[in-house]
């Protein structure tokens, strides 16, 4: 699996082992254990990652986090892909493209 | 681990050899550090014998000669020495320190032991460490967190002077269980600036320890705090220029604050970042935190007041 441009929409995610995240009050914090690089996500971008890690399917992931928020599917995908992209770049999750 | 009386600090029972400043009859279940007491020559041969060593943390003195240095080598551990402090060679796990403290006044080698040794073992054993200064109010443990200058260790000598009781100077040993946040009382040392001492009454004094001599600060040895007691709030201080002091409010950016104040932050292994990670999001998640903006004018005594006022509102 490798980094893949933005515009790519990957259908599964996984969490490399170097990558750890928790929740906090505010934010959920996700630490790349090779750099020792911090990265900040909000709540929502937060339990979609967590989803990713435990479901890692993203069109699995798309339908949970609309039938959790209420929020249309259509609007979830697009901020879905955005968050995807975001963390493949930088290196927080590998994704398999699209067949 | 085994349940049994012993000299702890930081989450650690040591055996073998005595050294300083640790609580003695602690009955907490902890792993156990090895000391052995050392000539500091024999040490530096052991050290030179084996370690290609990596400098990962350099303090100097304000002419530029080194002070304080933390060495790494993958297979002999850390040696951790200061000038006239003493120098100690721990091992890669944690489990075994050899020691040679300074012919000085105990207070020189305790404060190398209380500010990088014990800190640096317990972060080996498993444990993750705060830079707050620990105190118990009314049987509840409350950290304050400030930045070097703003006045923790006098808030917290004030608050002991006040009733309280001493837990930690400056490093707050944590560790997660059953989803809590614990902490381990730290080294027996204390210390204040003169000025700051003066602002306290004799019958407060008393309550600080035996007096153990005097550098730029003075320094005490506090009676030790016989266990660990789940942390029951976090308190920031910080100096705002407000006309008045308020009441404790809402953190601002409490991950980063929490991971920001974690202490030896040299220490970046991966399996340490992962567990400070860990500890401090359940620290944010089930742990009160507030922060208290400081007027110019407030002194240490008064900022106790405040502090005991808040410990008193907490579950």
């Amino acid at each position: 699996m490798s980094p893949l441009p933005a515009a790519v929409r990957p259908t599964r995610v996984t969490i490399p082992q170097h990558v750890v995240f928790r929740a906090f009050v505010e934010e959920t914090v996700v630490l790349n254990l090779e750099s020792g690089r911090y990265h900040g996500l909000n709540p929502t971008a937060g339990r979609m990652l967590e989803l990713l890690g435990e479901l890692g399917d993203v069109d699995a992931v798309a339908q949970r986090m609309s039938e959790e928020t209420g929020t249309p599917r259509t609007r979830v995908d697009d901020d879905l892909s955005t968050l995807c992209s975001s963390l493949v770049e930088r290196g927080l999750i590998e994704a398999e493209p699209a067949t | 681990m085994s349940r049994v009386e012993a000299d702890a600090a930081v989450g650690l029972r040591f055996t073998g050899d005595a050294l300083p400043g640790l609580i003695p009859g602690v009955e907490d279940e902890l792993p156990a550090v090895t000391v052995e007491r050392a000539d500091a020559r024999v040490l530096d041969e052991r050290w030179a014998e084996g370690a290609e060593p990596e400098l990962i943390f350099e303090r100097p003195f304000p002419d530029g000669r080194p002070f304080l240095r933390v060495e790494r080598d993958a297979g002999a551990g850390y040696r951790v020495s200061a000038v006239e402090h003493g120098i100690h060679l721990l091992a890669p796990d944690g489990a075994h320190c050899a020691s040679a403290l300074t012919d000085g006044p105990v207070w020189r080698g305790l404060k190398l032991l209380a500010a990088q040794v014990l800190p640096l073992l317990a972060t080996l054993r498993a444990r993750e460490v705060l830079h707050a200064a620990g105190v118990v109010v009314d049987e509840r443990l409350i950290g304050i967190v400030a930045p070097s200058g703003t006045g923790k260790s006098a808030t917290a000598c004030n608050v002991i002077a006040q009733g309280g009781r001493f837990f930690a100077d400056d490093v707050l040993a944590l560790e997660v269980l059953d989803g809590r946040v614990w902490a381990h009382p730290g080294t027996r040392l204390l210390n204040v600036y003169p000025h700051d001492l003066e602002a306290i009454a004799d019958a407060g004094r008393a309550r600080l320890g035996e007096p153990l001599g005097t550098s730029d600060k003075e320094h005490f040895a506090p009676e030790g705090f016989p266990g660990a007691l789940t942390l029951r709030g976090l308190l920031f201080l910080r100096r705002s220029g407000q006309a008045e002091t308020s009441a404790p409010g809402p953190v601002a950016h409490p991950s980063a604050r929490l991971l920001g104040n974690a202490f030896l932050p040299y220490l970046d292994r991966p399996e340490r970042l992962a567990l400070q990670l860990e500890v401090m999001s359940t620290l944010s998640r089930t742990v009160p935190l507030a922060e208290l903006d400081i007027a110019p004018g407030d002194r240490p005594p008064e900022l106790a007041g405040i502090v005991n006022e808040w410990a008193r509102t907490l579950p």
